[in-house]
């Protein structure tokens, strides 16, 4: 009764005690949208960082590729610059022409010959530099990037400052895909996975990035939270991301409206159409047409056929990125991370 | 003792008035706080996400050989930069959300959300490599903000700003390789367009030993 009559009135503890837990409620808030924040913008880096390391592999095959592409042209143009020569030589009907120009046509094509074969050797010797980037120089390459995003960490082409960057793994892919010639038509995995010599085998690298981040309240009534450990863990492949098979020379360039690769007269003009009979034209051994052929796409198959009617030449080619991919490397060791203490 | 109970009559209604208020702001700090937080997760995925999708919105136009010889002819097509859209920070872009639009509670202030993408290339040219190297680059800033609510605007200012930038990066497209490596890009226009050829025509020479060593850098970043 004497404390009943005494507190009759009183709500000021249980409001002091609603405020404790409301702020407590603000505090907890705060913190865990701010240990959400850090997380994503830890794994942002993780990322981006090991898209990065890896594009110095895809980037050296892509120059490859594009390399190979050409000196492909330049055999085609090779080949047939070889048959022109040959039908020169022995007075082919399509370059008499009245009886008196295969010596001038004969000439003319030597010079264009000499000028593909000096084309093509550069195209070889450029193909032999790039090629010899070893999976070494790619491991080494990609530490090394990762190290260099992180010493101009904040400027344009750097990484995030606020987070260590570890690079965990880097190592060959595990698997590579088979693709082969079934029935006439291209699989995907048709048979036994491919056996890649390494230097050509796409990498993968595991990135951890951290950061031990102080609380963003301090203290809250004589509690102290500790610092929280921010963690992005990322992975990236080496992947074929776009693939084409193309008949430069029936395919139109949008941009010029013209075949990618049109044909060529080789300057030639006392020539005619002259030849043996492809199926749907006579072939003129004084001009090089880069051909096509009827093609069908079989879509249940993921796969295609052609028919063969002619003089073709077509291109399969492959391009390269780097692409995200679930980390590999198991359970993640702390005691080899190094984090940022801020 | 009825003098006190008289006296004290009505305290807790005086003691409610007083305190009501600061509990109030407390609460008010409570959403404040839980809307500071989503905000500002929100838009580091947007960055993540817009950073993905700018990197890989269409590959065939970056990586191909038709984007090889567009950049050969020197008509490169244009390297691929999407801002990620804006609406994503308020689930109304054109990246449907899983489930229905965000409530209003959670939504940012009206007209404070603004994206951007900045796009290009990056060169790396650390002792550490093999040779100096391009990184495709696209840099994405993406900011929104909450307002505060009235009875904290004294305290803690009008609005709550919260900025996510990502540098991400992807292996240079063909326009920049070709651009960028000047031995490529002749060796590729003059096989691909022999008419650009201009040298001189001479008896090739037998090849003696495989050439070695990265093709050289030609631009700047």
């Amino acid at each position: 009764m004497f404390l009943t009559r005494h507190s009759r009135g009183q709500t000021l503890p249980i409001w002091s005690m609603g405020i404790c837990a409301a702020l407590a409620l603000a505090f907890t808030a705060v913190q865990y949208g701010e240990v959400l924040r850090w997380q994503v913008r830890a794994q942002n880096a993780a990322d981006a960082a090991a898209v990065a390391a890896l594009s110095v592999q895809t980037q050296t095959w892509n120059q490859q590729l594009a390399l190979v592409y050409a000196a492909s042209v330049e055999e085609w143009r090779i080949k047939n610059l070889l048959n022109a020569l040959q039908a020169a030589a022995y007075a082919d009907p399509g370059c008499t022409n009245g009886g008196a120009n295969c010596q001038a046509a004969y000439d003319t094509l030597k010079q264009q010959y000499y000028r593909a074969v000096q084309r093509y050797t550069t195209d070889v010797q450029l193909v032999s530099r790039t090629s010899q980037y070893s999976f070494g120089q790619a491991v080494s390459d990609a530490r090394a990037i990762v190290a260099a995003l992180q010493a101009h960490c904040g400027e344009s082409g750097g990484g995030d400052c606020a987070f260590s960057y570890n690079v965990v793994a880097v190592q060959p892919r595990a698997t590579v895909n088979d693709v082969e010639q079934a029935a006439g038509i291209w699989v995907v995995n048709n048979g036994t996975t491919a056996n890649v010599n390494q230097d050509f085998m796409p990498a993968q690298i595991e990135i951890v990035t951290c950061a031990k981040k102080a609380p963003a309240v301090p203290s809250f009534l004589n509690f102290q939270p500790p610092t929280f450990t921010a963690i992005g863990r990322a992975a990236a492949t080496s992947a074929m991301v776009t693939q084409e098979w193309i008949q430069p020379g029936t395919i139109v360039n949008p941009i010029t409206g013209s075949p990618f690769q049109p044909a060529e007269t080789l300057g030639l003009t006392n020539t005619t159409a002259t030849g043996p009979n492809t199926g749907s034209s006579n072939w003129n051994w004084f001009a090089i047409a880069y051909g096509g052929n009827s093609a069908k796409a079989y879509p249940t198959f993921d796969a295609y056929s052609m028919k063969v009617t002619g003089p073709e030449f077509s291109a399969a080619t492959g391009w390269w990125n780097a692409i995200p991919i679930k980390p590999f490397s198991g359970a993640l060791d702390m005691g080899k991370v190094t984090c940022t203490a801020s | 003792m009825h003098r006190f109970v008289t006296r004290s009559r009505g305290q807790a209604l005086i003691e409610t008035a007083l305190v009501l208020p600061l509990f109030l702001i407390v609460m008010f700090l409570v959403v404040w706080g839980l809307q500071v937080g989503v905000l500002g997760e929100r838009v580091e995925l947007v960055a993540r996400y817009g950073g993905m999708v700018s990197a890989r919105i269409n590959p065939y136009q970056q990586y191909s050989v038709y984007a090889a010889y567009s950049a050969a002819s020197g008509a490169p097509l244009p390297t691929s930069c999407v801002t990620p859209p804006s609406g994503l920070v308020t689930n109304g872009g054109p990246l449907a959300a899983p489930a229905s639009p965000t409530q209003p509670f959670w939504q940012p202030s009206a007209g404070s959300t603004a994206t951007s993408a900045i796009c290009g290339k990056a060169l790396e040219n650390s002792s550490a490599l093999s040779a100096p190297m391009l990184l495709g680059r696209t840099a994405i800033t993406v900011e929104a903000a909450n307002d505060t609510p009235a009875a904290l605007v004294g305290i803690i200012g009008s609005q709550r700003r919260r900025v996510a930038t990502l540098n991400q990066f992807e292996s240079p497209d063909m326009a920049t390789l070709i651009g960028c490596y000047g031995e490529l890009q002749a060796a590729f226009e003059h096989s691909v367009d022999p008419s650009t050829d201009a040298s001189a025509t001479t008896i090739p020479s037998v090849i003696g030993a495989p050439a070695a060593g990265p093709l050289s850098l030609s631009c700047g970043s």
